[in-house]
């Protein structure tokens, strides 16, 4: 666990810098945001289907940044921050998830029905 | 226990004697690391909020998403600020020759483009505000505010600590304290191209989906 | 200004002004009038023995994680002290204010307090009790004993360490001054959403507690980062993940809770704030705020937060228990485990506190189902106590006697929780003093277990043990005071009694509402010998001096290892570990008296004032932002910026203690028996031989080991 660097130029997670890798992250961060942008804004789809796409992309984006960007793998250098990340998300997933399901079934008991099934993000 | 019994209590190294030196640089990337993690529950609490305020009665009759978001204008800034952490990037490889320079050159790059995509925001926000779209209006429009200026708030503290790691680099040099926070400040820079991804995808792209 | 409140506002004061010093009300006059006088008394005595500058060297700037530690202890302590007579006055109201006949006194139509004046009350003791006193005793506890159960030096950010504490002082400073400053909050601890709006509640009250909840709240998280980082990067060599003690794994488990928690709770009084500050609509009634949102935001902090102070205890009492039953822990992994499990499904169960919201059946299913998961692991863990406990040697030291009371709290409070977690049977008790016997029997377990773990860790920090005879009957008046009071709101639950009256109108419950006001008598007698306790104990230190580095005899863990008290840097030289209750196995080993051949230079960072100002400056930013004064919460924001970028140019360089100062200093302490240093400090102990030669200490001790 401990790395004695004299030269802290030497050290791991300064020496993990890849600017090959940099360069690919940022082209493939540009197309996976561009292209669900045409998409949904030339309307290419229903909204469901945009809708996965756009998901997709983001879980994609995520992957590749987190890999090519902060470098996030099981290394020795990274793991325990890999660790802590891939912890961190089922949290991530519960507060947005469960908070959304509780209010979905919230909502269908408390406001008004004729609005229930009219969010925001729409007409 | 029984994995006590391996251990020969007349030959046991009792004392650490390599002189252990725990690794600084490991150990302050690390905590800051966590501290950024903390900081992802609070944009996950903002997205939940964003969520549950999303609904029609919580526009109070006022704009909702696909009149409040211009997913076009927010892509520009994108391009910049993914640009942004590509020079930052350049700067990373860069001290990883020690090659001060094009550290500068790097985090000169990184605020440049960091301020170009606040002001693509600020204009935005701008133009929103003209049109009476401000966060006081519903709550609809208080979560959507909230959730955008909190990445953005992160933003005008990073161009600050981007200055302040500029004066370090250029008077300091690489010493394993500068080193240390560079690269805490790469961590919280490219961080704040994650949370951008979900910002873009589920509040401009998903808010866009339904204009017709 | 953003938003419209009542009465006037000035550039310099804010919205403060003379009037705002609440000089009519008698209570707080003479709280104001008394606090006072002990200020002065303080003052005085530190000015009379010239101790200012030992304080400001030696404690308030010092980045030992130690003296932090027992800071933290102190102000949680103290903060108990405090919630614990809004308790008194709680208990004392509703019993006078019974009934339509009962006279009221001092301005309230029954009984001596006014609604309003009694949701202050209320409010201050729930966000004392649970943000400013058990938290940070338990944080100081942690803090104390991490770094020495791992054979760690320091924790991994002694300056981050000494400003999560001072972050925690300032939002304690923050109540405490609305006491003589304005008013709190009377919407209750959790902040009852849309009663915090401004509209509602238009004074400073809320805003008083919402900058101290966050500012702790952040000084909190802080605290927890460098808990885990700690434990995963400090470990002295040899210290698997296996052999860490469970105390260590309790605090991980802990502070993950603490890390992914606290920030949700900074992020929904925060979004509260934007609404009274902002006029944003997060949780108002109209204009499309939820109100529900806030409860929801809450709750995910504040389920979690209930494990946050309850895991330490369980790991406190796997360290006692094993300590006076004279044996190993029973099922170490299952421990471990459990540990981590109960961190785990902390993060499913926070809707249980809202069943009646209304949300659909499913959902609340699936809350009630992961609620009653967290009874698996919590039994497990009772179970091995109980196997540890089952044919060891048991002792009923001052710390075992805690701990079993605990464990006996522990069986009540689970059981009543599992009751809760039904919604069928949640829908009927909601809202009423059940719940609040409910959570006040869990809490507890914690406060026996901080009180455990004071008695059981003190001779470590400062030398000497706790006395034993105020110690029992501190614990014994506590136990009664615990049963009475709380099996008579249990009861008043099942009758339907709903929480947070100022008045009861049923003249009928008042049988139990004067057994609950003879438990707190009984909690008064307890802090009586509580603080007798420390008085004799610290008054006949000499006489319970410990010699050895092992206070109890029967002690397993590192932290026994070294002297007692602690020297300022921990151990010598680092330990190898080469078991899972190192100390034991050395001792068990006959090797508990070898000391190491060779001293290597030790490296420690500088004390420094920054971590104090840091505090000062979020008090500024947080006392102004209560008041409006924006020059004065704009200064406490740029000087906190300004701090923090200074600090970065210092690179504070540390200094180095020689190894053969190191040898002297070892040689000295082994040499002069008694207390030389220790003497030298007023209290006696954390490291009290930095600059002289200090207790003796005979590793090891008279006690035969158990084969």
């Amino acid at each position: 666990m401990s790395i004695e660097t004299r030269d802290p130029l030497q050290h791991p997670e300064v020496q993990l810098a890849r600017g090959r890798h940099y360069v690919g992250a940022y082209v493939v961060s540009l197309l996976l945001t561009g292209g669900p942008l045409w998409l949904v804004v030339r309307h290419l789809g229903t909204p469901r289907r945009l809708m996965i796409v756009v998901i997709a992309s983001a879980a994609a984006l995520t992957l590749v940044q987190g890999y090519f960007w902060l470098r996030l793998d099981f290394s020795r250098t990274q793991r325990w921050m890999t660790a802590a990340l891939v912890l961190f998300i089922p949290l991530v997933v519960m507060t947005i998830g469960l908070t959304a399901w509780m209010f979905a079934t919230l909502y269908a008991r408390t406001m008004i029905p004729t609005l229930m099934h009219a969010p925001a993000f729409g007409h | 226990m029984s994995q006590d019994a391996h251990v020969d209590s007349a030959t046991a190294v009792l004392w650490d004697r390599g002189g252990t030196k725990h690794d600084m640089i490991a150990t302050r990337t690390f905590g800051f690391w966590l501290y950024l993690l903390s900081d992802a529950m609070i944009v996950s609490s903002l997205f939940a909020s964003y969520l549950v305020l999303g609904h029609r009665v919580n526009a109070a009759a006022g704009p909702s998403a696909g009149d409040v978001v211009h997913p076009i204008a927010a892509f520009w800034g994108t391009v910049l600020l993914f640009s942004a952490i590509l020079a930052y990037g350049g700067a990373m490889v860069g001290l990883k020759r020690g090659d001060r320079r094009a550290v500068l050159a790097g985090l000169g790059g990184a605020f440049v483009l960091g301020a170009g995509f606040l002001f693509v925001e600020g204009r935005d926000f701008a133009e929103l505000a003209l049109h009476g779209m401000v966060p006081e209006r519903s709550g609809y429009l208080s979560a959507f505010y909230t959730l955008v200026l909190y990445h953005g708030a992160h933003l005008v503290f990073g161009l600050l600590w981007i200055a302040v790691m500029m004066a370090q680099v250029a008077r300091q040099g690489f010493t394993a304290n500068v080193i240390y926070r560079l690269l805490n400040l790469k961590l919280f820079w490219f961080f704040q191209g994650f949370v951008w991804i979900y910002v873009f995808s589920f509040v401009y792209l998903t808010g866009a989906l339904h204009v017709h | 200004m953003l938003v419209d409140y009542p009465g006037p506002w000035t550039f310099l004061l804010g919205r403060l002004d003379a009037r705002e010093i609440p000089l009519q009300n008698p209570i707080l006059l003479w709280t104001f009038v008394l606090v006072s006088v002990g200020a002065v008394a303080v003052i005085g005595a530190v000015t009379y023995y010239g101790s200012w500058g030992y304080l400001w060297r030696e404690w308030l700037t010092s980045l030992d994680h130690k003296r932090i530690g027992v800071m933290y202890c102190l102000l949680g302590v103290a903060m108990m002290f405090r919630g614990f007579i809004d308790g008194v006055m709680m208990r004392t109201q509703q019993l006078m204010a019974v009934g339509p006949k009962s006279p009221g006194y001092m301005g309230a139509l029954h009984g001596y307090l006014p609604p309003y004046h009694f949701g202050q009350i209320y409010s201050a003791h729930g966000t004392i009790m649970i943000l400013f006193a058990i938290t940070p005793i338990l944080v100081g506890i942690m803090n104390i004993i991490v770094p020495l159960q791992i054979g760690a030096r320091d924790m991994a950010y002694p300056y981050l360490n000494a400003m999560s504490f001072w972050l925690t002082a300032a939002a304690t400073g923050l109540v405490m001054i609305s006491l003589f400053v304005g008013d709190f909050s009377h919407a209750g601890w959790v902040g009852l959403s849309p009663l915090t709006e401004l509209a509602y509640s238009p004074g400073v009250g809320v805003d008083y507690w919402s900058w101290a909840v966050q500012i702790g709240g952040v000084g909190t998280t802080l605290a927890s980062i460098n808990i885990i980082a700690t434990i995963i990067k400090m470990r002295a060599p040899g210290m698997s993940w296996t052999r860490m003690p469970i105390f260590c794994w309790t605090a991980l488990s802990a502070s993950v809770v603490g890390l992914s928690s606290f920030p949700v709770l900074t992020a929904a009084v925060a979004l509260l704030s934007l609404d009274r500050y902002a006029g944003t609509h997060f949780f108002t009634p109209g204009l499309g705020g939820n109100l529900m949102l806030y409860t929801d935001l809450f709750w995910i902090w504040g389920h979690p937060e209930v494990y946050y102070v309850v895991l330490p205890a369980f790991g406190i009492l796997s360290e006692i228990i094993p300590t006076f039953s004279e044996k190993p822990l029973f099922g170490y992994v299952t421990m471990a485990a459990a540990s981590i499990a109960i961190g785990g499904v902390s993060w499913s169960v926070w809707l249980h506190h809202f069943f009646t919201m209304g949300a659909g059946p499913g959902v609340n299913a699936f809350f009630s189902i992961a609620s009653m998961l967290v009874g698996i692991p919590t039994g497990v863990k009772v179970f091995n106590w109980a196997f540890t406990l089952y044919r060891g040697r048991v002792r009923f030291d001052v710390p075992m006697l805690w701990a079993l009371g605990a464990l006996v709290l522990l069986l009540t409070g689970g059981l009543t929780g599992m009751m809760l977690a039904m919604p069928a049977i949640n829908y009927t008790v909601h809202n009423s003093v059940f719940v609040v016997a409910h959570f006040h029997n869990m809490l507890n377990v914690v406060g026996f277990a901080c009180f455990g773990a004071i008695n059981y860790w003190f001779p470590k920090v400062f030398g000497f043990r706790l006395d034993e005879r105020t110690g029992k009957l501190a614990f014994w008046f506590f136990s009664a005071g615990t049963v009475v009071l709380f099996g008579s709101m249990y009861a008043l639950g099942f009758m339907g009694m709903p929480r947070r009256m100022d008045y009861i109108p049923f003249t009928s419950w008042r049988p139990l509402l004067m057994g609950e006001e003879a438990g707190i008598l009984l909690f008064l007698v307890a802090s009586y010998y509580f603080v007798k306790q420390l008085f004799v104990s610290i008054r006949d230190r000499a006489k319970n001096r410990v010699t050895a580095s092992d206070a109890w005899g029967t002690s397993r863990s590192l932290e026994w290892l070294t002297h007692s008290p602690v020297p300022f840097y921990n151990f010598a030289v680092q330990p190898h570990i080469n078991s899972r209750d190192e100390w034991a196995w050395r001792r068990e080993h006959g090797l508990g008296h070898v000391r190491p051949d060779r001293y290597e230079d030790i490296h420690l960072p500088d004390n420094t004032p920054l971590p104090v100002m840091l505090g000062a400056c979020a008090f500024a930013l947080g006392f102004g932002l209560v008041w409006r004064m924006y020059w004065l919460a704009a200064s406490g924001l740029v000087g906190i910026v300004v701090l923090v970028i200074a600090r970065s140019f210092q690179d504070g360089p540390g200094h180095t203690v020689p190894g053969a100062r190191i040898r002297q200093m070892e040689a000295s302490y082994a040499a002069a028996p008694g207390e030389v240093g220790a003497a030298r400090d007023p209290v006696g102990g954390v490291a009290a031989w930095q600059t002289a030669s200090a207790p003796r200490p005979r590793a090891g001790d008279g006690r035969p080991a158990r084969p």
